[in-house]
């Protein structure tokens, strides 16, 4: 990875735009606007904390975060061709060898496997594929990228054909780990949504670090790899779904009942303690 | 089925629940024949380690049979007696190979949460809050048990549940808190709290060669066991502490100190109670007593060893001694994988029973209560055993 890459991979302090005084102001105010409105239930009421919040946001850290994504194309260089999109990054090391994880990145079509919000991806002919991503309300956002530059083992570079509805690029660098610890795949993409400029101005405010999903993607093709699974705890009992005392669950017995032993160990079990005792005990 | 909830500071429950199921191929789900409450479960109990909900299942401390198995080729299969470590790993990854398996990269699936606090994630833990995985427990009468091709160790026959049960934690901690001494023969360590942890501490110190064991409570009954167990005593309520170690070690200090009470260390001094008044009111997230005492009472290059929990950020420690005295700190969670068939085999050899431990056999469904007991009757009450 060049040195321009980490620089950028480290962040930095951002810049100061507003005055000392100004931005007591704005936090005495925007503090509490936010902490009187979130106390009401009214949507309306809600909206307005938001924009207290974001004063309070811009008298802490002393700048607009809509004057930062208005000024987001004077950064250097944004990945290939999306000026004044939301730019990620991303980096996990693999503990497999460069050709296998190399591999997976070329079968696009099992990528929803790891990646969250991605529904499908269809191949289609010419080094194109059709995305289709899940987006709020049930509704799902669909384009169509190409691959611009691949080099085996090293580097996939794609982006979006022209008019996409998600204009977005990127490219993934793959290289061995130092000490044999497998491969080091990094990721750097930008894209720009529909109605953009709401989405990306309410995912800041909201504080969300737009490489955030990119990195839990990373992490799950890690797991997967490595392990053959992605580990979770979706669908495990709490006792937030306890019930009263004396009903009973059906599905205790007929999961782990006895009667579901086999015919031999059941027979042992009958006999018992004149035969040998079941397998188990 | 029924299972120890935990709703709040000092409030646990019995449930009724649904079971757990296959979530995954390589899990199988065990079904529950012992399990017992640990120290470290308390300092959920008391409310002091964060990213709980209500309603989740404590306990990671558990041995029983397999009932049921995911739909990966499996070592294990239905009616195996097993007992399980209480960190979850996934045996593929670096720290897996390199025997670090408390340190295990794949298993929490709260990693994000654990690297914004720790700066990495550390293994998923059974029952022990969001930020550790956030897995249902083992006190419960199933269990789903991720990565059931790693963990669990068949329980060989002859070998009851209760003498494997403390396999899962508190026997491989004792040892590896030992073990981090880096014991030569004729080395004398000492060792902070004769709860479970510390007891264990004390008896594989002298598997591992010690001379000496001198063991720091204040619970009378607790000081016994550790006599039992071969260690000289000292109750610190008697008589200045430092001085009466450095006395008893003839001026040098012990080789190695073992901290085997963690983060809610007890104490009477100027620095406890400080320690007391910001835990309370969250500024400062644990006491760590214990740990200053420790590194002020090592002999110069010795080691303190730490296998108490600790989660976030203490105060006033005396790094300053640590440095001068150029001594080497030793931490962690316990690589149990790496002890467990070892250990196992020191008690089928009859070296060591670690029943000797248990004072209370309760019901699953009493559980509540056996919190409640532990945790404030230290004394009498030192390890707890349930079975459903």
């Amino acid at each position: 990875m060049n040195s321009n890459g980490i620089q950028r991979g480290m962040g930095g302090a951002r810049g100061v735009d507003i005055a000392d005084i100004e931005r007591l102001g704005l936090t005495a105010i925007g503090g509490m606007l936010t902490g009187y409105l979130l106390t009401r239930k009214a949507w309306g009421a809600r909206a307005l904390a938001m924009v207290g919040g974001s004063m309070l946001y811009r008298g802490i850290c002393g700048h607009w975060p809509m004057h930062e994504f208005l000024h987001a194309d004077q950064e250097p260089e944004s990945a290939r061709g999306i000026d004044g999109g939301i730019e990620m990054h991303a980096v996990v090391t693999i503990r497999s060898p460069l050709s296998d994880v190399y591999n997976r990145w070329c079968d696009m079509a099992a990528f929803p496997q790891f990646m969250k919000y991605l529904e499908s991806v269809e191949v289609l002919s010419d080094g194109k594929s059709r995305w289709t991503a899940k987006a709020p309300l049930g509704t799902t956002l669909s384009w169509t990228a190409e691959i611009t530059h691949a080099e085996p083992n090293q580097l996939i570079a794609w982006q979006s054909v022209h008019d996409a509805m998600v204009a977005n690029a990127g490219e993934v660098r793959f290289e061995e780990a130092a000490g044999g610890r497998g491969t080091t795949v990094h990721v750097r993409m930008a894209y720009r949504a529909p109605f953009g400029s709401v989405g990306v101005l309410l995912a800041k405010l909201l504080g969300e670090n737009p490489s955030h999903h990119l990195n839990e993607d990373m992490k799950r093709l890690k797991q997967l790899m490595e392990t053959g699974e992605v580990p979770t705890v979706e669908g495990q009992p709490h006792g937030r779904q306890a019930i009263p005392p004396g009903e009973e669950r059906p599905d205790l017995e007929r999961r782990y009942g006895w009667h579901e032993r086999d015919k031999v160990e059941e027979a042992s079990w009958e006999s018992f303690p004149a035969s040998d005792p079941p397998a188990h005990w | 089925m029924k299972a120890l909830c935990w709703y709040g500071a000092g409030d646990v429950r019995v449930e009724n629940v649904p079971d757990p199921t296959i979530l995954n191929p390589r899990d199988v789900i065990v079904e529950v024949t012992a399990t017992a409450i640990c120290g470290s479960d308390l300092h959920i109990y008391n409310g002091y380690i964060p990213t709980m909900r209500k309603g989740d299942i404590l306990g990671h401390e558990f041995a029983g049979v397999v009932v049921e198995v995911g739909s990966k080729d499996m070592k294990l299969k239905r009616g195996d007696n097993v007992v399980v470590p209480f960190a979850i790993a996934c045996g593929n990854c670096f720290f897996c190979e390199r025997n670090m398996w408390s340190l295990c990269d794949n298993s929490n699936p709260n990693a994000a949460m654990a690297e914004a606090v720790y700066g990495y994630s550390s293994a998923g833990l059974f029952g022990y809050s969001h930020l550790f995985g956030g897995y249902a427990g083992g006190q419960a009468q199933y269990v789903r048990v991720p990565y059931g091709d790693v963990g669990p160790l068949k329980i060989p026959a002859g070998i009851t549940d209760k003498q494997a049960l403390f396999l899962s934690d508190i026997f491989p901690t004792g040892y590896m808190a030992a073990e981090n001494c880096n014991i030569q023969p004729g080395d004398t360590v000492a060792v902070w709290g004769c709860g479970p942890v510390g007891q264990f501490a004390i008896r594989s110190a002298f598997l591992q060669g010690a001379e000496r064991v001198i063991a720091i409570d204040h619970y009378t009954e607790r000081l016994h066991m550790a006599e039992q167990g071969g260690a000289e005593t000292i109750n610190y309520e008697d008589a200045d502490l430092l001085d009466l170690i450095k006395e008893c070690t003839g001026g040098i200090g012990p080789d190695a100190c073992i901290d085997a009470v963690g983060m809610e260390a007890h104490g009477a001094s100027v620095p406890a109670l400080y320690d007391y008044a910001k835990q309370k009111v969250r500024f400062e997230s644990d006491r760590p007593n214990v740990l200053r005492q420790a590194i002020q009472a090592c002999r110069k290059g010795g080691t303190v060893s730490i296998p108490g929990v600790y989660t976030g950020f203490i105060d006033k420690v005396p790094f300053g001694a640590a440095f001068s005295k150029g001594l080497t700190l030793k931490t962690g969670q316990t690589h149990v994988h790496r002890y467990m068939e070892r250990l196992l085999q020191n008690i089928v050899d009859g070296a060591i029973d670690p029943s000797f431990v248990i004072t209370h056999n309760l019901k699953l469904d009493d559980a509540a209560s056996g919190y409640a007991t532990f945790n404030e009757q230290k004394g009498e009450c030192i390890k707890v055993v349930m079975t459903p």
